[in-house]
């Protein structure tokens, strides 16, 4: 139907994992968690852990049982044509809508800090240009670009923490569970956001040499980015104690803290210039996925004459969907949770559970 | 597909960028108007005044060299404006000035006795906010106005805000971040405290008479009560404040030996000077001076240690509803000074020493928590803070009055002091064998 | 016409016996060639005269050469008989050819020495050749042609022709030889510690540098002729067994492919063959060190060579080849790690100082320390222009400067670069038409620019700072962020020959890391490299393509066909 692409190693899966997710979370997480959680904000994901690590193995059961398909394409089999492509049409509708969500917050993070007077929507066009020119290349040229943006990004986030040392206070993580388990369970939740983005690899899993060490792969990335999404929560509440959750982007409040006295007065600006690069990451790796499902849904030859119009659908949509910040940070708590929950979840889960009572499997060999 | 199509239309993008005029947050240099210490200040009348130190650059680099002959001016000079909010006053501020403000570069912060005393909270929700501070900017207030500090010239350094900067940085007394206020206004079981600074006049020499010749000075710390200003400690006691949370200075404490009740010097009851005498004299410890001026240094029986490295723990008890806090602090010190003749090179000395200056620094600290729990009820060590993380459940009961209990709270100290260099010399090199004491 | 009747005509055409073919002999082919030669020369370079033979008249053979190299001056054709019987002429450029040499191996032997010695002249025609080749001339290199075509290209490449009365071929002798420069230390890339010779414009001497440093009987030179009129020779070099079979098949369909006038530089021939034309970034590394090109073909790298230049191609590139200098395997392993990392950042400053300044100074002033702001700030308060231009107008003198040093002849080149920096530095700043901080930047960064060991790799980052620069001018660190990220895109698509011009960062391989951005020591880079290797043999990475059409770079490497 479409060529396949070039295949890419668990490796490089992980190198898009986890830029791919966890680009985007570092900067902002602990304050959405930290506004149920307070000091306890660090241990929500990994709370989270196991309900993303579940999300990995819906994942690597359906892919195992269709071979080189993707979600859009194995539904209309388990389900029916018509349920099967309202599915894809869901998933289809949650990458593009957490996409638009991304790059808004692109958006609203660079113009709250670093350039106010840029209207939103060259913010955003830009970003999602930048984003579809590197879609195009397809997805093993998208693990090389992880590859080669994830070590100078490792390398800034452990020197904005070894420069914000000094102002590091242990104290101000205790007293843990201080009131219980209840809001870490809450943060969790909402924690489980991020790393549910994971449901990703619907799409990625056939593109990838080796399914059981793609899966093996996944696991490590999804450790990885709780590591990191666990260190930089602790490192801001330690910073920041209880204003952690007032700050809209904590750790780079975190970023503000230290200097380098003489040569670089102040790190945010190289911590915006990260973020973009790693914004503009999430937002290809989504786009991708989104591009991959529209086309299988509707049995397109090539995806690529795609991917243009939907970025620039998705910058309209994210330029519009919502009237400030505040209200996204709102969306963010309260309606995203559940909301994605459904796409990240239950979604995969359910036709996997279908699929197994159906009995449906693809080809061995999948290809067609 | 050719790559070139790629290109063209990214210079295509990058033309309509262009014309669409993509130079928003542009600004050159030289239209800012840097700003380098802004002071807040109440005015009579409820309102914020806001006053902001720019500097000039090419005087600063070039002094005297664009001015048109009108003899060196400083390469700074201050501006004010009244606004109900600080960005108010900003905005306000900004019609007094050519060129577009920039407080990015604000390093310090000064805040004036009567807005202290009148409460920092609203002023620190606008200080948190902006976008421009950082939140690594020192904060001090002042006693009285605190644009008084701005009309400071210090000699050493470039710029006035570089001086005070690095006159916080020595750790006379702890230094407080716009980051570290915040925190503490924010968390249970903690008040803020603001070190304070004065203005202090240099000595004139004859070049420099009738210029104005005023130098920062460290006069204390502000101590808060929840965001209000209830009073300042000296320098003394911020030193005592100093060892309790943990930020020693490095500085040199004196203590007066041998410690109270040992026999006192000889030369005390000295009469007059008789040639005998004079030959016993040999024997006293010099610096007792001829009685006639003044009687000589005041105390000349006199040891300095200069600390070296603290450690200081806290741990908090509840007992009954009492609060139990335990300072646990431990200093390594290098002997200074030893006028009063002590034979340094004998080791059973030492412990005896070590313990005369545990005493000092207890001491000290008991003279900051007198200060913070009977005159003052404000918890600036954070004694609640402490109890808090360690007693989580009791402290449920004691927060709802903690300013009453910490009155209360007892202090149980155990310094541990080790001397482990003794300066240059072991024994005083300019006494002779029979003026050294044991 | 049906099919089988023409491959019969075809298959009759290539059996017909010699005497069917056409021969110079024949007055009907002297006048065709008369004819070509008059009216259509042009035709003559791609076509040739196919399958026309040697006569046995010598008379009508050096009419046909005479007409075809049209009377040349440098043309000798000296009669003579062999051992005073057989009539025979000898033919050859002087201009290419070593006139005293075939004096004295060809003339001479076959006039007079051959009776002298005694020597029997053998009688019969066929013997007589044998006689010739094995017993009388001293040169080393005897060949024999049959085919006009191929005589006057030997003749063309400096060889001797041996015509011989009632002999229906030619005798080659190898006697070329002309005025090179002798092989001398390469200027562009020069060392400290290493080998000092350095490729000439000849073929052979270079095949010669390359031949005596690697003994093994598997080094292969592969010689094809490029150009319709120069007829370049042009060879290939590989190792067999190391080289991978694919990539030097891939190399000759490249090459062969090649369709133009002439090869003057192995450059006309770097165009054709990049995968990707549409960039910045060379993907054929060129070099004038021999030694550079056999540690190349160690790792299972191709050479490319080429007559008449003295630079060498060498494929798959990546870029980590090209900022490595020959001295970094000649020094000690420490030293030569720190000098590469600083050659990245310098590297790094020469794509971004500028842009960050401009950013810094105009976009996000508080990333400076307040000092440096200050001092930025004073020197910029009289100064006209913004930034950016001051920026632009400053790099522009920069490049105008280093220009005119490398076109001018040296003497007054250097005066140039001193009157230029004078009066750019001093008298620009001094009248404040620009700022001091930024004729610090332009020339840190003109500088760090030539700190890039291959010339043509500079040349694609100083581009690619212009580019930045414009970004940075518009967006400030947006701009920085997103020209970096796509100019990191753009390489990590890149490749050479199929292989990713990235490798092996991206994609990571960790043990070939060594020899990248630092330098082990040599005993623990025990695995050779595999540019060649497994990769390339699974056709995942691979990427078969025309050599001029422009590629889709990254994916499709499954579809193998080479025509889409």
């Amino acid at each position: 139907m479409h060529p396949r692409e070039t295949k890419i190693s668990p490796w490089q899966l992980a190198m898009i994992l986890i830029p791919g997710i966890g680009s985007t979370a570092l900067p902002s997480f602990p304050s959405a968690t930290a506004v149920f959680a307070r000091q306890d904000a660090w241990l929500a994901p990994l709370v989270a852990l196991p309900f993303s690590a579940f999300v990995i193995w819906v994942c690597g059961r359906l892919a195992s049982r269709f071979p080189e398909e993707t979600f859009a394409e194995y539904a209309p089999k388990v389900l029916g044509t018509v349920p099967g492509k309202l599915c894809g049409l869901l998933l289809f509708w949650y990458f593009f809508h957490v996409d638009a969500a991304i790059a808004r917050e692109f958006a609203d993070f660079l113009i709250a800090t670093a350039h106010p007077r840029t209207p939103m929507p060259l913010a955003v066009g830009l970003a999602m240009f930048a984003t579809a020119i590197a879609v195009r290349h397809g997805p093993e040229i998208l693990a090389r670009l992880g590859e080669l943006v994830i070590f100078p990004s490792v390398f800034l986030v452990l020197l904005i923490i070894g420069l914000a040392y000094d102002n590091i206070d242990p104290y101000l993580l205790q007293p843990v569970l201080e009131n219980g388990w209840r809001p870490v369970l809450m943060s969790a939740w909402l924690s489980h956001y991020f790393t549910g983005h994971l449901v990703l690899l619907v799409v990625l899993f056939p593109a990838v040499r080796g399914l059981q060490a793609g899966i093996k792969a996944s696991y490590g990335a999804l450790a990885t980015i709780v590591a990191a999404l666990v260190l930089v929560s602790a490192v801001s509440i330690g910073v920041l104690g209880p204003l952690t959750s007032s700050y809209y982007w904590p750790f780079f409040k975190v970023s503000r803290v230290g200097s380098f006295g003489a040569v670089l007065a102040r790190l945010d600006p190289l911590v915006t210039g990260f973020w973009v690069a790693g914004s503009c990451f999430k937002l290809a790796v989504t786009l991708y996925a989104a591009v991959i499902t529209f086309a299988h849904i509707f049995g397109l030859r090539d995806w690529r004459p795609l991917v243009l119009p939907l970025a620039a659908l998705m910058a309209a949509y994210a330029v519009g969907h919502m009237d400030n910040l505040v209200e996204h940070q709102h969306m963010l708590i309260f309606f995203w949770p559940p909301y994605t929950q459904v796409f990240q979840l239950v979604l995969p889960a359910l036709v996997l559970l279908v699929a197994a009572v159906r009995g449906v499997e693809g080809k061995p060999g999948g290809a067609r | 597909m050719g790559r070139a199509r790629q290109w063209m239309r990214l210079v295509l993008l990058y033309l309509m960028m262009l014309a669409a005029g993509g130079c928003y947050d542009r600004i050159e240099l030289n239209e800012l108007a840097i700003a380098d210490i802004m002071a807040i200040d109440l005015t009579e009348d409820g309102l914020l005044r806001v006053s902001l130190q720019f500097l000039v650059p090419s005087e600063l680099v070039n002094p005297g060299d664009v001015g048109a002959g009108s003899g060196v001016r400083d390469p700074f000079y201050v501006i004010d404006a009244v606004g109900e909010t600080v960005p108010e006053a900003l905005s306000l501020l900004q019609a007094k000035v050519p060129r577009r403000l920039f407080t990015s570069h604000v390093r310090v912060i000064v805040l004036g006795e009567e807005l202290a005393r009148a409460g920092i909270g609203p002023v620190f929700d606008s200080l948190t906010r902006m976008r421009e501070l950082r939140v690594a900017a020192d904060v001090v207030v002042t006693e009285g106005e605190g644009v008084v500090l701005l009309q400071a010239s210090p000699r050493l350094g470039r710029l006035p805000v570089g001086a005070l900067a690095n006159m916080l940085n020595q750790g006379i007394v702890p230094r407080r971040t716009i980051r570290q206020v915040a925190i503490a206004l924010a968390s249970d079981g903690i008040d803020p405290f603001i070190p304070a600074v004065g203005l202090a006049p240099r000595i004139e020499t004859e070049r420099e008479a009738g210029v104005r010749a005023e130098e920062f000075e460290i006069i204390g710390v502000g101590i808060f009560r929840g965001d209000r200003l209830v009073g300042f400690a000296t320098l003394e006691q911020a030193r005592g404040l100093a060892w309790l949370v943990d930020e020693a200075p490095f500085a040199v404490a004196t203590i007066p030996w041998p410690p109270e009740g040992g026999p006192a010097s000889p030369q005390a009851q000295r009469p007059d000077v008789s040639p005998e005498e004079a030959l016993i004299r040999r024997d006293a410890p010099p610096g007792s001076g001829p009685a006639g001026l003044g009687g000589g240094i005041k105390e000349p029986n006199q040891i300095s240690p200069q600390v070296l490295r603290t450690r200081v723990q806290l741990r908090s008890e509840v007992k009954d509803g009492q609060v139990i806090i335990h300072v646990d602090a431990r200093a390594i010190d290098d002997i200074v000074t030893n006028q009063a003749g002590l034979l340094l090179t004998d080791p059973s000395v030492i412990p005896e020493l070590e313990k005369a200056l545990a005493t000092s620094v207890e001491e000290r600290m008991r003279a900051m928590l007198r200060l913070a729990q009977e005159e003052l009820e404000a918890d600036v060590m954070g004694f609640g803070a402490l109890v808090r993380r360690e007693h989580p459940k009791e402290w449920r009961e004691l927060r709802r009055d903690w300013h009453a209990h910490f009155r209360q709270v007892q202090v149980n100290i155990k310094v541990a002091v080790e001397v482990r260099l003794t300066g240059l010399t072991g024994n005083p090199a300019s006494f002779r064998p029979e003026q050294m004491r044991k | 016409m049906p099919n089988w009747l023409r491959s019969l005509f075809s298959w009759l055409k290539r059996r017909r016996p010699a005497f069917l073919r056409p021969s110079v002999d024949s007055g009907r082919v002297q006048r065709a060639i008369e004819e070509r030669v008059a009216k259509k020369p042009e035709s003559i370079p791609d076509q040739g005269f196919p399958g026309v033979r040697i006569g046995t008249q010598v008379e009508a053979n050096l009419a046909a050469i005479r007409e075809l190299l049209g009377n040349a001056p440098d043309l000798v054709m000296r009669d003579l008989r062999i051992a005073g019987s057989f009539r025979a002429a000898v033919v050859f450029f002087d201009t290419l050819g070593r006139s005293e040499m075939v004096a004295t191996q060809v003339i001479e032997p076959l006039a007079y020495e051959a009776v002298r010695s005694g020597l029997k002249v053998p009688t019969d025609l066929a013997r007589l050749e044998q006689w010739i080749r094995t017993q009388v001339v001293n040169a080393t290199s005897i060949t024999v042609e049959t085919e006009l075509d191929q005589v006057v290209r030997d003749l063309c490449h400096g060889k001797t022709a041996l015509f011989v009365e009632r002999l229906p071929h030619a005798i080659i002798v190898d006697l070329a030889g002309y005025d090179t420069r002798s092989v001398t230390e390469p200027v562009g890339e020069p060392v400290v510690r290493g080998p000092r010779d350095g490729f000439v414009d000849n073929l052979k001497t270079n095949m010669s540098l390359i031949r005596r440093r690697v003994g093994s009987p598997l080094l292969r030179f592969e010689r094809m002729e490029l150009g319709r009129w120069t007829r370049t020779p042009v060879v290939i070099a590989y190792i067999h067994g190391l080289a991978d079979e694919a990539l030097v098949q891939e190399v000759r369909r490249r090459l062969s492919a090649i369709d133009i006038d002439g090869i003057i530089d192995t450059s006309y021939i770097e165009h054709f063959i990049e995968d990707t034309p549409y960039t910045i970034f060379p993907q054929v590394l060129n070099t004038e060190r021999p030694d550079i090109v056999v540690a190349s073909l160690l790792e299972g790298r191709v050479a490319i060579l080429a007559e008449g230049s003295p630079f060498a191609l060498i494929v798959p590139t990546t870029l980590w080849m090209l900022m490595q200098a020959a001295e970094d395997y000649y020094q000690r392993w420490d030293g030569a790690t720190l000098v590469r990392l600083l050659r990245y950042i310098l590297v790094a400053a020469v794509v971004l100082f500028p842009s960050i300044y401009v950013a810094a100074t105009t976009f996000h002033p508080e990333m400076l320390p307040s000092t440096l702001l200050i001092s930025i700030a004073a020197a910029r308060e009289a100064v006209p222009f913004s930034s950016f231009a001051e920026v632009l107008l400053m790099e522009i003198t920069f490049e105008a400067l280093r220009e005119a040093g490398v076109r001018l002849p040296r003497p007054i080149g250097q005066t140039i670069s001193i009157v230029g920096a004078i009066v750019i530095g001093e008298a620009a700043v001094t009248a404040q038409i620009v700022s001091a901080p930024v004729v610090i930047i332009a020339a840190f960064t003109g500088i760090s620019s030539f700190v890039i060991p291959h010339f043509n790799l500079g040349i694609g980052f100083r581009i690619a700072r212009f580019f930045i620069l414009l970004l940075a001018g518009s967006l400030g660190l947006l701009g920085i962020s997103i020209g970096v990220m796509l100019m990191i895109l753009h390489l990590a698509a890149l490749r050479s020959f199929g292989q990713p011009y990235l490798a092996p960062v991206s994609p990571l391989r960790w043990y070939e890391l060594g020899d990248t951005i630092v330098r082990l020591p040599r005993w623990v880079m025990r695995r050779r490299p595999r540019p060649t290797g497994a990769s390339v043999r699974r056709g995942v990475e691979f990427l078969p393509q025309g050599s001029t059409d422009a590629p889709e770079r990254g994916e499709g490497s499954l579809r193998a066909s080479p025509g889409d």
